[in-house]
């Protein structure tokens, strides 16, 4: 795993003023192993652009932040890594996409989605499922079947994983939906750890949660970048400060800065992510 | 002081006409089967107690017996309700899911909304015209005599008659599905289908299955179309293109020619039993909904 060769590097872009957000993306692209590399991504929802050529690399085993205002574009650019926007008619996608070294955009919508997990902003378990029933739903719902044993296996570790085991060991066969909010968003994550997603994309994953749940959250993304990537869109720059070690900045579906989370918070390079940190806007 | 009297009296005035407007339904439900029940229990030492368990209906030697009609019309029912369902479903999942919002959907439940509103006597007709003589050549192919009408026939176009309520509220159900949880599962790499299969319709489970309920309510009391299809026979119906008869077929085709006050009532009767059985179905149903929440 890790030192993939992408396919072709980042162009270096024409500069259009002296302080492009293409001249950061390439300058940030050291992390030292990178497992996501958008290029020229651009998305727009009725000829509308949200999104406009976005160059990002990922880092791998690390907590990625995309922070900016609501309606900058962050949902959307995850959402186009999950291949999402193939659900809505109008949604026109552009650009390229690799995971490892695979192009996603050639790839087949479902492929994808096996080997990068999503978490959305609402918790959402299947409510006609059990706990344990939601943790193997990726399975379910892929038509696999598994052994009983496999099956406890499986619901024991991403429990774990997820740390909910301790809390619902002993409830595995109630309903998901009785959950707290904070658990069942745990209980999302480790319905998309059970699949052994390479990347997990967590869409402002606390926004519905009270602080306590928030925490909770929190120390778990610490906890699993350990084991798999992260990508996080929020809109709550502490958090973003707190957890993550690499944070981008959206503005008006342009990456406007990315840098290391030290980095950013500490000498901003552009004038609108220091603004946007000082609560200027946003 | 006085405006608050007045206004105090308009909010007694308004729960009373509530009241009223509330209770007055069921009182006329209970008039209905107490009117019933007092012709039919009139005649009941002539009628007899195996009226309710013998399957021989026999007016002219004054013998009656509902069990054919009780099977006829459970039979007609059942079948309906099975050949309406595959595209009761489909159509749900069409317009409610695959193409919901879309002119073709909109269409479709058009379409639909027409077919609900045909009369039954023409429903009836177009069985007669367009269904009977198919049916004939098939009867005569496989050998059995050409009556064209049937249980078969009936069931056939009763499905068609009772496909519009389910289909409507299966589409709104689905419909309903919230679109975090199809994500969720398109999100884990579930194609459309597994998504049906596994979210949608799990999901939508108790309002699709109260849908089949109404169809199949629907189909227990309708008349004409069945009386004009059935073939009415007072017999059990002795293969799958056999003649019978349902309950409200019955009413409606001896009704005219009760002669004798036994034989009237007995056929109130009928009604009288009509309605208990659909209560107590409808009421079964109700139950068994609610244990699927």
């Amino acid at each position: 795993m890790g030192q993939n060769k992408f396919p072709k590097p980042i162009k270096k872009a024409s500069l259009n003023n002296n302080l492009s957000h293409r001249s950061y993306a390439s300058k940030i692209a050291s992390p030292p192993k990178y497992i996501l590399r958008a290029e020229d991504l651009s998305v727009g929802f009725s000829g509308k652009t949200v999104l406009n050529k976005i160059n990002m690399d990922v880092a791998e085993y690390a907590v990625t932040a995309i922070m900016g205002p609501s309606g900058c574009g962050k949902s959307t650019f995850i959402r186009a890594i999950n291949r999402m926007h193939d659900l809505d008619d109008k949604a026109t996608v552009s650009g390229k996409l690799y995971l490892r070294k695979d192009d996603l955009f050639a790839a087949s919508a479902m492929e994808v989605r096996r080997r990068v997990g999503m978490v959305f902003q609402k918790p959402n378990p299947f409510p006609s499922m059990t706990v344990a029933e939601n943790v193997l739903a990726g399975y379910t719902l892929n038509g696999i079947s598994l052994k009983r044993h496999e099956k406890e296996q499986l619901v024991e570790e991403n429990l774990q994983k997820a740390a909910l085991w301790s809390e619902m060991k002993d409830r595995l066969h109630d309903r998901g939906n009785f959950l707290s909010g904070g658990q069942q968003q745990r209980l999302c994550i480790a319905r998309s750890l059970a699949i052994k997603v390479e990347i997990l994309l967590l869409d402002e994953p606390t926004s519905a949660l009270d602080p306590l749940a928030t925490l909770k959250i929190e120390n778990l993304i610490q906890k699993l970048k350990k084991e798999i990537t992260i990508l996080m869109v929020t809109h709550n720059t502490g958090q973003a400060s707190r957890i993550s070690d690499y944070t981008a900045f959206i503005y008006l579906g342009e990456l406007i800065e990315y840098n290391k989370t030290k980095k950013i918070f500490t000498v901003p390079k552009d004038k609108r992510t220091e603004r946007y940190l000082s609560g200027k806007f946003g | 002081m006085k405006s608050m009297m007045n206004r105090k009296r308009a909010d007694r005035l308004f729960r009373g006409g509530l009241f009223g407007a509330a209770f007055l339904i069921p009182a006329v439900l209970l008039g209905m089967l107490l009117s019933l029940g007092i012709i039919f229990f009139d005649e009941f030492s002539e009628i007899g107690f195996q009226y309710f368990f013998s399957s021989d209906w026999d007016p002219v030697n004054e013998r009656y017996g509902i069990i054919v009609f009780v099977v006829g019309t459970f039979l007609t029912m059942f079948l309906a309700l099975g050949f309406s369902i595959p595209f009761s479903l489909a159509i749900s999942i069409f317009t409610g899911e695959i193409m919901y919002g879309t002119k073709i959907a909109t269409l479709i439940s058009q379409l639909l909304s027409i077919i609900s509103a045909i009369p039954s006597v023409v429903m009836g007709l177009c069985g007669l015209f367009v269904l009977t003589p198919i049916m004939q050549d098939i009867q005569l192919a496989l050998g059995y005599p050409p009556y064209g009408t049937g249980f078969l026939s009936a069931s056939m176009v009763l499905a068609i008659m009772i496909l519009p309520f389910s289909a409507f509220l299966g589409r709104e159900v689905i419909s309903l599905v919230p679109k975090d949880l199809k994500e969720a599962a398109y999100g884990l790499g579930a194609t459309r289908l597994e998504v049906i299969r596994y979210v949608i319709l799990p999901y939508a489970k108790s309002g699709i299955i109260s849908g089949f309920m109404i169809s199949m309510s629907r189909a227990i009391g309708e008349t004409i179309a069945v009386t004009m299809l059935i073939g009415n026979s007072n017999y059990f119906p002795q293969n799958i293109f056999g003649t019978t008869n349902t309950m409200a077929s019955v009413m409606a085709n001896e009704f005219s020619e009760a002669g004798s006050d036994v034989y009237f009532s007995a056929i109130v009767g009928i009604g009288f039993s009509l309605i208990i059985i659909s209560a107590l179905f409808s009421l079964t149903a109700r139950k068994i909904i609610k244990n699927f929440y």
